[in-house]
C-alpha cells in the first residue's frame, strides 16, 4: 500500500458523486430494459437502480484500489 | 442584469455537407493546432542538454512519465501515449476557454445576448458534452480492449455478465466513462457560466479573480481525467496480469 498524491485523492473525491450517480442511471436503465422484456414493473426499475448504487460502490472501491496498490 | 442566456448546447456555426460544425469543434481544431504547432517548433531542433521550447516540452513528457509509472509501473509507459495526449489536449482546450472571442468570457461582444443565430465566436471544447463523451468513449474502448487482450471475448463476456459479483461490473464499466465525461463536462461548463456572469454583474476586476481560478480548474480538471483515465487502464492491465499468471498456474 502507498499514500495517495493529492491529486490522486482530488481525482477520487471528486469521482465519487459522478460515478454513482451514474451507476445509478445505467442500473435504472436496465431494470427499464428488463421491465421491457419481462414486464415485471416497478419491481425491475427499483431492482436495478440498487444493484446501481452497489455497482457504484463497487467501482469506486476498485478505484481506490488502483491507485493504492503498488506496482512493479 | 436583464437576460442572462445562457445555452448548454454549442452554436452551429456553419454545416460540412450533412455535419454541423460548432464552435466548440472549431475550440478543439484550435487546440489541436497550438498542440502541434507546439511539438513541431519543441522539436525541430533537438539537441542534447534541451533549451527553450524543447526543454519546456520533455519537462511535460517527462512529468507525464512519472504519474503514469507511480500508478500502474513500469507499465505505465505503454498509457504514456494515451494518457498524455488527453491531459495536454485538456489543459490547452480548457485554458484556450478563458481568451478573448471564446463563448462566456467574450467582453468584446459585451452585453450581446447569446443564442443560436448570433452565438460566441468560439466555446471552450469542453464545455460541450459531445467532446468529453468523445475522449471518454475512446477511454472505454481501450479499456475493454485491454480487457479482451486478457481473457479473450468469452472470458471478457462472462466477467461482465456472470462475474464476480454478476452485473456489477458490467454497470461499473459502462457508467465509468460516462461518469468520466460528465464531471469535466460539468466543471468546465459551470465554470464558463460563473465567469459570464460575473463579467455581467461587475464588469472589472472581479472576473479577473474567477479567471485566474478557472486558470487552475482547468488543470485540476485535465490532471484528474489523466489519472482516472491511468486507473483505469492500470485497473484493465492488473486483470490482464493476473489472467496471465492463472493460466500459466492451469497449465
Amino acid at each position: 500500500m502507498r499514500r495517495l498524491t493529492i491529486w490522486q485523492a482530488l481525482a477520487i473525491s471528486s469521482q465519487f458523486g459522478f460515478l454513482l450517480a451514474a451507476a445509478v442511471l445505467v442500473g435504472f436503465g436496465l431494470g427499464w430494459l428488463v421491465d421491457r422484456w419481462t414486464g415485471v414493473g416497478a419491481l425491475a426499475y427499483f431492482a436495478g437502480a440498487t444493484l446501481g448504487m452497489v455497482a457504484g460502490i463497487y467501482s469506486m472501491i476498485k478505484l481506490v484500489r488502483a491507485f493504492l496498490q503498488r506496482r512493479g | 442584469m436583464e437576460g442572462f442566456v445562457v445555452e448548454i448546447p454549442a452554436a452551429v456555426v456553419f454545416m460540412l455537407g450533412p455535419i454541423p460544425i460548432t464552435n466548440t469543434i472549431i475550440a478543439a481544431w484550435l487546440a489541436m493546432a497550438v498542440l502541434i504547432g507546439f511539438s513541431v517548433l519543441a522539436t525541430r531542433r533537438m539537441e542534447l542538454v534541451p533549451r527553450g521550447m524543447q526543454n519546456v516540452a520533455e519537462f511535460a513528457v517527462e512529468s507525464l512519465l512519472a504519474i503514469c509509472e507511480q500508478v500502474a509501473g513500469p507499465k505505465g509507459r505503454d498509457f504514456l501515449p494515451l494518457v498524455g495526449t488527453l491531459f495536454l489536449f485538456i489543459l490547452v482546450a480548457n485554458w484556450m476557454g478563458i481568451l478573448p472571442f471564446w463563448g462566456e468570457s467574450d467582453w468584446i461582444h459585451h452585453g450581446v445576448h447569446w443564442t443560436h443565430d448570433h452565438g460566441p465566436p468560439l466555446r471552450s471544447a469542453n464545455s460541450d458534452l459531445n467532446i468529453p463523451l468523445a475522449m471518454a468513449a475512446i477511454v472505454a474502448v481501450w479499456v475493454q480492449w485491454l480487457r479482451i487482450r486478457s481473457s479473450g471475448v468469452l472470458g471478457w463476456v462472462k466477467h461482465l455478465t456472470i462475474g464476480p459479483p454478476p452485473l456489477l461490473e458490467l454497470i461499473s464499466e459502462i457508467s465509468r466513462p460516462i461518469s468520466l465525461a460528465l464531471r469535466l463536462f460539468g466543471n468546465i461548463f459551470a465554470g464558463g457560466v460563473l465567469v459570464y456572469v460575473m463579467t455581467e454583474l461587475t464588469k472589472l476586476v472581479v472576473p479577473i479573480i474567477f479567471m485566474g481560478f478557472e486558470l487552475f480548474v482547468g488543470i485540476v480538471q485535465a490532471l484528474i481525467f489523466a489519472s482516472l483515465t491511468l486507473a483505469f487502464m492500470s485497473l484493465a492491465a492488473a486483470e490482464h496480469g493476473h489472467g496471465e499468471e492463472h493460466s500459466r498456474a492451469t497449465h
